[in-house]
């Protein structure tokens, strides 16, 4: 056999040197730090953008001195910010930050562009769970109320993601790769069955109830809640350290299930234990705001597109977007109609739907 | 046609397995299998016309697909082992390529290594070292999605590489590559598997390449082995009939190259057999 020539026309010519490809390394690392940094101060301002803006507006100042000193500080200013605006902006953020790190765990483990808690269902049995829960007035005493609803609104958002998973595994490809349509027609047919399901529940509500299940269909955060941000903030510290301990092996599975496998990585447990830290914090999300569509959808590409995808950014980076897509629509759906709440469900739907297909056609035919 | 012409396996050293059965529902892709050693330090081929099961094999005896049966390297049960600790020793590169993502070569790279060992620091001039001798450095920082299939075939080799199995099992490596990059590949992979011992096994549809590169060959047909052994051997007129459908044989060149020459292809559909 000839020996191959050395040089290939189709090659240029300047090949980087290991200090070149290290430096280059460094620096694109730092610039993703950088990014998240950003997104974290954009966070924080937006939260006390949020606190200050209002019919009672804040200054500046005495918004610092209400939030650092509450002690000090006058009793209306404090009231305003302790009982109404913190809790309503914070409960923005956990929210956003929940639905933007499962959406993107979900987009992964899915393999699918169209993944999200809202768009398959996980989102939809939530609200079910945490509606039957109501409907049926399950207590158990000396348990927080909320902590039920949370509880069975989990449950079932576990249920909606085996569900997805089962019924998804039995139409795969023979790579083990289920198909993109599969997985969003899947998804489909669950956001329509427990929507009915919903549907149900309200049917048979008493008139009392009925207004508390409205506020899941809507999705709104005035009820917002210093026990439930707790709780909220609590999964999140929770599921985050084990997501960010996995990112190596989602990075590597963004690279195709085959690829990962014959890389060592154990696809099917991987799967699960996504899906599980997914059906938590959808599930928490929903069981206190109710339903909030497209954040989790939105976030994950927002964050691929600013710090790429090694996931080791992409997580905290789509969990920061995540929060900060909800903590400025939040506002918005405060100021857009002075004096009114608008549920935010509403606004971030009407935000979304523009993205929302601008991922669709941006989709290559027949991936 | 003779039907299976493998016996146990005898010696301990390459890659056998014995028994070997895979099942898709109620189809059997791979039919009790028995076959080897495949050697290692040569180039060895799994041949076979589309369907007949080759890439299966690959990912059976990667442990990719559930699979009956054992599969031994250089002795030691692969069938067992975990599958972090198999993929360590065997390494399957499937016929997919690398998702064309945001994400640079040399990252892709080192995320797969760093699957194996997430504590270790990245080892970037190893990584590039591996770009080099594929000849895809100058790509290092590129995103994947700015590459051509092509070239993430290559880069998908290079991760392969890069984490040192003993045993590489390789489907159609080659499927996207231009005539420079096929042959320095199959270079490539020569001078690593005689340097390094490794037990190297790719599936081809190439003939000359599978005659000229490789050492050892099977050829696969609806599930079953009908022949293994030096390609230049076991590529008979009657048997490249048998399974191609194709009326040719096997030349040697100026230079003591084989060579397939074909004289014709049967295109008359097989009539079908009374129930």
């Amino acid at each position: 056999m000839p020996e191959p020539a050395p040089t290939h026309p189709a090659l240029p010519s300047a090949l980087p040197s290991t200090a070149k490809a290290q430096a280059a390394c460094a620096a694109l690392n730092r610039r993703r730090q950088l990014v998240l940094a950003l997104l974290a101060a954009g966070l924080l301002l937006s939260i006390l953008a949020d606190c200050a803006i209002g019919p009672a507006s804040l200054s500046p100042r005495a918004l610092l001195h209400a939030l650092l000193t509450p002690d000090t500080a006058p009793p209306g200013a404090r009231l305003i910010l302790w009982r109404i605006r913190l809790p309503y902006a914070l409960m923005a953020a956990c929210v956003g930050a929940a639905l933007g790190l499962a959406g993107a765990e979900m987009q992964t483990v899915l393999a699918n562009p169209l993944a999200s808690p809202f768009t398959l269902g996980t989102s939809a049995a939530g609200a079910f769970g945490a509606s039957l829960s109501i409907v049926l007035g399950w207590h158990i005493s000396g348990v927080p109320q909320t902590w039920i609803i949370a509880l069975s609104a989990f449950v079932c958002s576990m249920l909606s993601v085996w569900l997805l998973e089962t019924l998804t595994r039995l139409r795969q490809t023979e790579t083990g790769r289920a198909e993109t349509s599969t997985v969003v027609l899947c998804g489909v047919a669950l956001v329509f069955s427990f929507q009915a399901l919903v549907a149900l529940m309200q049917f048979i509500a008493s008139e009392d109830t009925l207004q508390d299940l409205v506020f899941w269909t809507l999705g709104s955060l005035t009820r917002a809640a210093w026990p439930a941000i707790g709780l909220l903030a609590l999964a999140l510290a929770g599921t985050l350290p084990f997501a960010l301990a996995a990112a190596w092996r989602l990075t590597v599975l963004r690279m195709g299930e085959d690829r990962a496998a014959s890389l060592g990585v154990d696809v099917p447990r991987l799967r699960r234990a996504a899906l599980l830290r997914i059906s938590l914090l959808s599930a928490l999300a929903v069981a206190f705001v109710g339903v909030i569509g497209f954040v989790g959808l939105i976030a994950p590409h927002i964050a691929r597109g600013l710090v790429g995808e090694d996931q080791r950014y992409t997580l905290p980076a789509s969990l920061l977007s995540g929060a900060f897509i909800l903590s400025t629509t939040a506002l918005l759906a405060r100021v857009l109609v002075p004096g009114v709440v608008v549920p935010t469900g509403i606004v971030t739907a009407l935000v979304g739907i523009p993205f929302f297909l601008t991922i669709i056609l941006r989709q290559k035919p027949g991936a | 046609m003779n039907t299976v012409p493998t016996a146990p396996p005898k010696t301990a050293t390459g890659l056998s397995v014995q028994g070997l059965s895979v099942r898709h529902g109620h189809h059997t892709i791979l039919h009790d299998i028995t076959l080897g050693p495949f050697p290692p330090g040569v180039l060895c081929a799994v041949l076979g016309p589309n369907g007949s099961g080759k890439s299966t094999l690959l990912r059976a005896m990667g442990g990719l697909v559930p699979a009956r049966g054992r599969v031994l390297l250089h002795g030691q049960a692969l069938d067992g082992l975990p599958l972090k600790a198999r993929a360590r020793l065997c390494c399957t590169l499937p016929q997919s390529l690398p998702e064309p993502l945001r994400l640079s070569v040399l990252e892709t790279l080192l995320a797969a290594r760093r699957v194996a060992h997430p504590a270790q620091a990245d080892d970037i001039p190893a990584a590039l070292g591996w770009l080099e001798r594929m000849g895809i450095a100058s790509l290092a920082l590129r995103p994947l999605n700015e590459l051509s299939g092509g070239q993430r075939q290559l880069v998908g080799l290079a991760q392969a590489l890069s984490r040192h199995p003993r045993a590489l099992l390789l489907d159609e490596p080659l499927s996207a590559l231009d005539p420079h990059y096929q042959y320095r590949v199959l270079a490539l992979l020569r001078e690593e598997a005689a340097r390094s011992g490794l037990v190297c096994i790719m599936v081809l549809h190439d003939l000359n390449q599978a005659l000229n590169w490789c050492q050892t060959a099977c050829i696969l047909h609806e599930g079953q082995v009908r022949a293994f052994g030096a390609p230049r051997t076991i590529l008979t007129p009657a048997l490249l009939h048998a399974i191609y459908r194709i009326h040719a044989c096997v030349d040697t060149g100026t230079q003591g190259q084989a060579f397939m020459s074909v004289q014709g292809v049967e295109t008359a559909d097989q009539v079908p057999q009374k129930v």
